[in-house]
């Protein structure tokens, strides 16, 4: 297990800096100068800048520069900001942007696993083609759709909630309802396909035929093996909530690292955007792993082999 | 029945959940008029800084602009009134202006304000180190172009002088007839040399962040939100009914506006679609906006090197069907460059102009055209894109564009949409054909937008270059008569239009906002940054 372990965080390691790699190249070739802006800046004020910057070494140089700080986990100045270096705006972004994905995963995961089993125990009925047309729904319209309609409805016009800003929890609901939305529809029905098939098992007739009450074949027995394709998916879910934040951020006003990473682009602030690359980068591996030692717990049949490898 | 009460718990389960993982945050958004007395505003983004002397765009230039005063303060009508300067008096050759500051004006610390205090702020904005994007706004102050290019190193050359604590005189390049207004400018405004003075975070905590305006800040929560609270140490706090103002951060227009329909927000711009709507139904202010806006030619890439194609682009255009049909915004035509509401320093500029200087002939400008071909030895208007920045409103522009143009002139012009900064950089490179642009003026006087023009300017990325035009710019900008400047000017205009058509003008541009119905006094300029430090909700 341990050199299971070992592999994975060297692969991730691997990965991590295949990634930052690749939006260093990526964010150099596209047009436009972090500095260069309307403004008209003498000659030797842009020299200076981009001497403190250091955006006047080679490429190279600024790349293993660049590398260098990452391992002193710093993430360096922001170019346009100029009281709050990477390091602080993402401090401050994270946790907001964090309660925010928390919680529209946590929505997502209870209401998604409840209707999506609620749907196959009732197999075939009105209920279940009603609440898979919710699911549908859900996942084609998209958030800059379903925001300024629910803004519309319960903010400007029933007034039970602020309309946008982070603040107080009554401020977080409208975002994590709209960010929990597609994550929801898909579990749904994923929850669904997987209760429906996991109940044709035998076992499961072996079940219910020595006796056990409906309820408990369908948690205790059934709902571990349903969820496994439901928890192969989290890690593209939360990929999904994560890059989906950016336009709940921007659409509610939120303080987020979401909105940072969108406006560190249009303004070419490059430590920023690499910096939100290699944090978000990290933290999409880290919960893919976890997702994976997850399933060593659900299904012992993948612990086994593990050990064995 | 097990699965409903089931569903019932898990539900109940994720709402319990979400209410643990939630915690509120300091500084948390007002949600009601908090009872009269409190402004709430939109600044759409968490300002780059908070210092004056580094500042670049609006809505910071708002906020500081309630947090500090300058020599003068623009009064209702946009002209200057005293600010920290008491009175002032100009030499006959309009070279030297003597400020007599007031000795009551106070800086939060309880230091006076004192004419140092002016010359080491404007001193430490043209210092090349400092960086300041808008240091040409000071190239007015004799040696400030030297200064802040670094060929000159000693600051006592800078026509910067405290005669004593409370008078201060400025030595000028030339006459410049807006200096006054001009130094009401938002990166005009003093600062307090010991709290700023090789300090790099004073900006960050109002303990530190010393100003000498009607507010002081009262919290600066990063990407959310700035809070000032009233001076009372204010030198003219009588004038001051606001008890505190607020920014908050909401990128998006309609967000935004639907924040000021729940009565979370006293003033915002509405968004471009409801724009037209808001106006008719007489909910929307609208405001001139010293702003034109126009396509920009490359003068050195064919078929832009020639005038008649030039003016045959620009006789081609309704105007009018663009801008109350499309725009709605009750923008003007611009059939001249200088916008409505600038001055010339002798009056409204326009005035001086004459509204219009040229007219709209789809005739003439078909004849135009192939003239002008014909000697390019072109047969067809060449295939070049039209350049224009990402965006509902300019999508619509250039495809009204497009349309007149193949109407009128029978050429099939093809669009090219790009972001912004990739714009701006084939722009300064000169990798363009033609894209549509505006310019806007930071103080009120048409010199502002006409020294882009002139050869060499920082700001002419069209290359545009006549030397009748040069010359006369340069009398405006050294002439002390201000009718023989404004003048100046005037002919300067014709030649680039008239003459030359340098660039196709499209219309002039307004200011739109929504205001709530009990908001008074809110001063929003042509030329200049608005002013809420005078404003009531109450």
């Amino acid at each position: 297990m341990t050199r299971y372990i070992l592999r994975r965080v060297a692969a991730m390691v691997v990965t991590l800096w295949f990634i930052v790699s690749a939006t260093f190249v990526i964010m150099h070739a596209i047009p436009g100068d972090p500095f260069v802006t309307e403004a008209r800046l003498p000659e030797t004020v842009l020299a200076n800048l981009r001497a403190y910057y250091g955006t006047d070494r080679p490429l190279g140089e600024q790349y293993v520069r660049y590398l260098g700080g990452l391992l002193r986990l710093d993430l360096g100045p922001s170019f346009k900001s100029d009281t709050l270096g990477v390091n602080e705006q993402i401090a401050l972004g994270f946790p907001v942007s964090a309660q925010l994905g928390l919680q529209a995963l946590v929505l997502a995961l209870a209401l998604g696993l409840g209707l999506g089993m609620f749907a196959a125990s009732r197999a075939g009925g009105l209920v279940d083609g009603f609440t898979m047309l919710v699911g549908t729904l859900g996942i084609s319209v998209p958030s800059f759709v379903v925001a300024p309609l629910l803004i519309d409805l319960f903010a400007v016009r029933a007034g039970w909630l602020p309309v946008a800003a982070w603040g107080s929890f009554a401020s977080t609901i409208l975002p994590t309802v709209t960010l929990a939305v597609a994550p929801l529809a898909y579990i749904a029905r994923l929850t669904r396909a997987s209760v429906l098939e996991t109940l044709g098992q035998d076992y499961i007739r072996t079940a219910h035929a020595k006796g056990q009450p409906p309820l408990r074949v369908l948690v205790h027995h059934a709902l571990p093996n349903a969820l496994i394709p439901v928890v192969t998916i989290l890690g593209p879910i939360t990929a999904g909530i994560l890059v989906g934040s950016f336009v709940i951020e921007f659409i509610f006003g939120i303080p987020g690292t979401g909105r940072m990473l969108v406006r560190a682009i249009f303004e070419r602030d490059y430590p920023v955007i690499l910096g939100s690359a290699v944090f978000y980068s990290t933290l999409l591996l880290a919960f893919n792993f976890a997702v994976d030692l997850a399933y060593g717990v659900i299904d012992p049949r993948i612990r086994v082999e593990r050990s064995m490898s | 029945m097990r699965v409903r009460t089931m569903l019932a718990a898990t539900t109940a389960l994720a709402l319990l959940l979400s209410a643990c993982s939630g915690a509120t945050t300091p500084g948390g958004g007002t949600q009601a008029p908090a009872g009269g007395g409190v402004l709430r505003l939109n600044g759409a983004i968490n300002p780059d800084s908070m210092d004056p002397a580094l500042i670049a765009s609006r809505v910071p230039g708002e906020i500081v602009t309630t947090l500090f005063e300058s020599l003068v303060r623009l009064d209702d009508k946009g002209e200057p009134a005293p600010g920290i300067a008491e009175k002032w008096s100009v030499s006959p050759d309009g070279l030297t202006y003597t400020f007599t500051l007031r000795k009551n004006a106070k800086w939060t610390d309880g230091h006076n304000v004192t004419a140092q205090d002016f010359v080491y702020s404007y001193e430490r904005s043209l210092r090349p180190e400092t960086a300041a994007p808008l240091a040409a706004n000071l190239y007015y102050i004799k040696n400030g172009i030297p200064y802040n290019k670094g060929t000159l190193k000693d600051a006592s050359q800078l026509g910067l002088m405290a005669m004593d604590d409370y008078t201060l005189m400025t030595a000028l390049e030339a006459p410049t007839t807006f200096w006054l207004k001009l130094t009401a400018f938002f990166n005009m405004l003093p600062v307090h040399k010991e709290t700023v003075e090789g300090k790099k975070d004073w900006t960050t905590k109002p303990e530190t962040y010393i100003s000498n305006g009607p507010f002081k800040l009262k919290s600066w929560t990063p990407n959310q939100e700035i809070t000032v609270v009233r001076n009372p140490d204010y030198w003219n706090k009588g004038e001051v009914k606001l008890d505190e103002i607020t920014w908050k951060m909401i990128n998006d227009s309609n967000t935004a506006y639907q924040s000021f329909l729940a009565g979370e927000l006293d003033a915002v711009t509405p968004p471009p679609a409801l724009t037209a709507q808001l106006i008719k139904d007489g909910k929307a202010k609208v405001y001139p906006a010293a702003r034109t806006d126009f396509v920009r030619l490359n003068n050195t890439k064919a078929p832009f090197t020639n005038a008649k194609v030039r003016k045959a682009l620009a006789y081609s255009l309704e105007r009018t069907p663009l801008v109350d049909q499309v725009l709605q915004g009750q923008q003007k035509p611009g059939l001249g460059f200088i916008p409505v509401g600038l001055s010339s320093g002798a009056g409204e500029f326009r005035a001086k102009a004459g509204a219009t200087i040229f007219k709209e002939d789809a005739a003439q400008a078909k004849t135009l055209l192939a003239d002008g071909l014909k000697e390019l030895n072109l047969t067809a208007f060449p295939d070049v894109a039209l350049d224009y920045i990402t965006g509902d409103v300019n999508k619509k522009i250039v495809e009204v564009l497009q349309a007149q143009w193949k109407k009128n002139l029978g050429i099939d012009v093809k669009l090219n949409a790009m972001e912004r900064s990739t714009l701006i950089a084939a722009m300064r490179a000169g990798q363009y054909n033609w894209q549509l642009y505006s310019t806007g003026a930071d103080f009120d006087d048409a010199i502002n937008l006409l020294t882009q023009f002139q050869t060499g300017d920082g700001y002419n990325y069209g290359k545009y270059s006549n030397k009748q035009y040069d010359a006369l710019i340069d009398v405006a900008l050294k002439e002390p008569n201000a009718e023989k400047r404004a003048q100046a000017m005037v002919d300067a205009e014709k030649i680039f239009i008239v003459q030359d058509m340098g660039i196709v003008p499209l219309y002039y541009g307004t200011q739109t906002q929504v205001q709530q119905p009990n908001l008074k006094g809110v001063r929003i300029f042509t030329a200049a940054t608005n002013d809420y430090s005078r404003a009531s909700v109450k």
